[in-house]
C-alpha cells in the first residue's frame, strides 16, 4: 500500500527536483526531524486544517539532487536500524564500519565527500561516521606524498618548515 | 579534479579523531598547513607521553622560546597527565610546563619524585585548571594548596590524599577562593575538622562528591551541616572516625531531602548505628552503594531499614558486622532484588540459609563470604542448583569457610563461566600441590605461615582449575 500524503514529506534539493520520502524514514535525519515535529506542533495548535492535506515542503538548499538520492537510499535501508545514542553511550571510535554502508560509500571522492556534507547538515550521526571513517581508512597507511597524490592536496610548506615541524613533534611519533 | 578541500575543518577534524587511536597523528603534519592546524590542536591537546624519551623531547620542545617554533606549543595544552611515565617525572621535566596557560587537567597519580616545588610552580597562571589528581604524590604540602587558591577559581575536582602536612590555614584559604568544587579527596588530614569542614560547607555550593577517608577529627557538629545544606550531594567517605553517630543527621526531617545521594561509605566508622542507617535511608531513599564494613554496632535492624531501599541497592559491604543473622539477610534480600555485590566477610552467624537467599538475586556479580564458617557443603550446592547454568557471578570469596571441599566447588565452577575470581585460602581440602599450582602468589609481605595457607584463583587460574577438577576422578562427589 502506497503510503498517504500526511505520512510523507517532499525535500526540495538544490537543483530543484522534488523527493517524496516518508517521515518514519527520513526521521534517521535529526534537522528534518524536528522541522516536522515543529510543523506539526504547529498545525495542532493552530487550526487542524491548516495542513491538512498539504504535504510538508522542506528546501535542502546545498544538497544536489544525486546525494540526496542516495541519501535517502542510506535512510531507506536504515529505517530499522537502532543507533547506539551518543549522549550516553562513550562513541566508540574503533567500531568497523558495517558491511552495507562501507559498499554503499563505494564512490568516487567527491559524491563521498558530498555526502559527508549532506549528513553534517541534515544531521545524520552514524551516516557522518561512516563517511568520515570511510576517508580515514583512505588516509591509513599512507606516506605524506601518497596522500598528497591521493586527495589533490599542494604541498604549501617549504622544505625548512617541514623539518622544522618534524623536529617538534617527534615526540608524538612515539608508540 | 576531486578535492578533499570540499570539507571544513571541523569535519576533517572528526576524520582525524578516527586515525588517532591506530597510528600517531605527527606524521601526517607536513602534508599541507590546513591539515597541519587541525592536527596540531590534536595532537598538543592532550599529550600522549608513554615513554621517558618521549618525554625528555617534548621537554625540549617545551625549552625553546615559543616564538621561536612553528607553532606556539604551550596554549595548545589542555591535559597532562604524567601517570604512564610517572617514574620519570622529576621536578625539571614538570618544570618545563610552565605558562601552559589553558591547561585544564593535571594528572599526576604515583609520581612519587615530585616536591611541592615544581606543581607549585606549574600552577601559577593556570586559571582555566579544572582537575588536579595527586593521588601517591608523597609530599602535598601548603604552596600547593596556595598556588591552586590563588591561581585555579575554576578547580572542579581535587585529589590529593595524604592531605597530613597541610596546614588549617591552607585549607580554609583553598575552599574560600575555589569556590566551584564539585569532588574532593582530601584524606588522612587532622586538619580536616569541623571548622575547615564548616567553611567547605559555607564556600563550596556544588559539592557532589567528597571523601574524608581517614580524617579524624570530624564531628557531627561540622556534618549536621553538610548534610543539613549540601541537598546535591551524590557521595560521600569518611571512615575509621569515631566522633560521628545519629546526630549528624539531627537537622534533617524525615523526607527524601537527600534525594541525590547515590554512595555511603563509613567503615569503621563504629559509632555508625541501626538509628543512623534507619534515618539514612528515610533521607536518602536512592542510595545505591552502602558500605558499613567494621560498623560493628549495626545490627538485623540496620538491614530491615535497607531493604526500603528496594531496587534502588546495588552494593552493600558488611564486614565484620558480626552481629547480623540470616533474618536479617531474609528480609533484605527479599526486597532489593537488584544488588550485584555484596559483602558479608567475617558475619560469623551466617549460614546455608544466607546463601540461600543470595542464590535468588538474579544480578549477583560478586559475594563476599570470607570466614563465615558455618556455610557447608550443602549451602553452595543449593546455591548452583538454585541459580542453575550460565551464572552471573564474576567474583567468589569463601576463603576459611573451613566445611567446603572439592564437590560443591567444582559444581559453582561449571555453573558459572564468568568467574573471573575464586578465594579458597585456608580451605584444607584445597592446599594440595596439584591443585595450588593454579593459584596465584601469595603477596610478598605475607608471613611464611599465611603464604601457606594462601589460595586464591584468578583470571586464567580459574579456567585452570575448573579443567584440572573436570579430569579429577572425585570430584563430583
Amino acid at each position: 500500500m502506497a503510503p498517504s500524503p500526511n505520512d510523507t514529506v517532499v525535500l526540495l534539493s538544490s537543483d530543484h527536483q522534488r523527493f517524496v520520502v516518508e517521515k518514519n524514514i527520513i526521521n534517521k535525519s535529526i534537522v528534518i526531524k524536528n522541522i516536522i515535529e515543529e510543523l506539526n506542533g504547529a498545525a495542532d495548535s493552530d487550526d487542524p486544517q491548516d495542513l491538512e492535506g498539504e504535504q510538508i515542503e522542506i528546501p535542502v538548499g546545498n544538497v544536489r539532487s544525486s546525494v540526496m538520492t542516495k541519501i535517502i537510499e542510506w535512510c531507506k535501508h536504515h529505517r530499522n536500524t537502532t543507533f547506539p545514542d551518543d549522549d550516553f553511550d562513550e562513541p566508540n571510535k574503533s567500531t568497523p564500519i558495517d558491511d552495507w554502508d562501507k559498499k554503499f560509500l563505494e564512490v568516487d571522492q567527491d559524491m563521498l565527500y558530498e555526502i559527508i556534507l549532506a549528513a553534517n547538515y541534515l544531521n545524520i550521526q552514524p551516516l557522518l561516521d561512516a563517511g568520515c571513517k570511510v576517508v580515514a581508512e583512505m588516509i591509513k597507511g599512507k606516506g605524506v606524498v601518497e596522500i598528497r597524490n591521493t586527495f589533490n592536496i599542494v604541498n604549501d610548506f617549504s622544505p625548512e618548515e617541514e623539518e622544522a615541524i618534524r623536529k617538534e613533534n617527534e615526540w608524538a611519533e612515539d608508540r | 579534479k576531486p578535492t578533499i578541500r570540499l570539507l571544513p575543518p571541523e569535519l576533517l577534524s572528526i576524520i582525524f579523531s578516527f586515525l588517532s587511536d591506530k597510528t600517531s597523528l605527527a606524521k601526517y603534519l607536513t602534508v599541507c598547513k590546513q591539515w597541519a592546524d587541525i592536527l596540531i590542536a590534536l595532537i598538543w591537546f592532550r599529550p600522549k607521553l608513554k615513554s621517558p624519551e618521549s618525554l625528555q623531547k617534548i621537554g625540549h620542545i617545551m625549552d625553546l622560546n615559543q616564538s621561536s617554533t612553528f607553532w606556539n606549543y604551550k596554549p595548545l595544552i589542555r591535559r597532562l597527565n604524567l601517570c604512564f611515565i610517572s617514574k620519570f617525572a622529576v621536578d625539571d621535566l614538570l618544570l618545563k610546563f610552565i605558562d601552559c596557560p589553558n591547561l585544564e587537567r593535571l594528572t599526576l597519580v604515583n609520581c612519587i619524585y615530585l616536591t611541592p616545588f615544581s606543581i607549585s610552580s606549574v600552577l601559577v597562571n593556570c586559571s582555566k585548571l579544572q582537575s588536579i589528581d595527586m593521588t601517591g604524590v608523597p609530599h602535598i604540602s601548603d604552596s600547593i594548596f596556595d598556588a591552586l587558591a590563588t591561581n585555579c577559581p575554576k578547580l572542579q575536582g581535587l585529589y590529593a590524599p595524604e592531605t597530613a602536612e597541610v596546614s588549617k590555614d591552607s585549607i580554609i584559604n583553598l575552599f574560600k577562593k575555589c569556590i566551584l568544587l564539585k569532588r574532593i579527596k582530601l584524606t588522612e588530614s587532622n586538619n580536616i575538622n569541623d571548622e575547615t569542614v564548616d567553611v567547605l560547607t559555607e564556600n563550596c555550593k556544588f559539592l557532589v562528591e567528597i571523601d574524608f577517608h581517614g580524617c579524624l577529627k570530624i564531628t557531627n557538629n561540622s556534618l549536621m551541616h553538610v548534610f543539613q545544606k549540601m541537598t546535591q550531594l551524590r557521595e560521600i567517605r569518611l571512615s575509621k572516625n569515631s566522633n560521628i553517630s545519629d546526630n549528624m543527621l539531627k537537622l534533617l526531617q524525615d523526607k527524601p531531602c537527600l534525594d541525590r545521594l547515590r554512595i555511603i561509605d563509613f567503615t569503621a566508622c563504629t559509632y555508625i548505628t541501626d538509628r543512623v542507617i534507619e534515618k539514612f535511608v528515610k533521607c536518602a531513599p536512592r542510595l545505591r552503594n552502602v558500605i558499613l564494613s567494621k560498623c560493628i554496632s549495626i545490627t538485623d535492624k540496620s538491614l530491615k531499614s535497607l531493604s526500603n531501599l528496594r531496587k534502588s541497592l546495588h552494593y552493600l559491604h558488611l564486614g565484620h558486622c558480626s552481629n547480623i543473622t540470616d533474618y536479617g539477610i531474609t528480609t533484605l534480600i527479599k526486597n532489593c532484588h537488584r544488588l550485584q555485590y555484596i559483602d558479608l566477610a567475617c558475619c560469623s552467624q551466617l549460614t546455608d540459609v544466607t546463601v540461600k537467599e543470595l542464590a535468588t538475586l538474579r544480578r549477583l556479580r560478586r559475594i563476599g563470604l570470607v570466614k563465615c564458617y558455618q556455610i557447608t557443603n550443602e549451602g553452595i550446592l543449593e546455591l548452583v542448583r538454585i541459580r542453575g547454568n550460565d551464572d552471573t557471578l564474576e567474583r567468589v570469596h569463601l576463603s576459611y569457610c573451613q566445611n567446603l571441599t572439592i564437590p560443591p566447588i567444582f559444581q559453582l565452577l561449571i555453573s558459572c563461566p564468568k568467574l573471573a575470581h575464586l578465594s579458597l585460602t585456608g580451605i584444607v581440602a584445597f592446599l594440595r600441590n596439584d591443585i595450588r599450582k593454579f593459584c596465584r602468589e601469595a603477596p610478598s609481605s605475607f608471613t611464611e605461615q599465611q603464604k601457606k595457607l594462601f589460595c586464591v584463583f584468578s583470571g586464567n587460574g580459574v579456567r585452570q582449575l575448573r579443567d584440572f577438577l573436570k579430569n579429577l576422578p572425585n570430584s563430583m562427589t
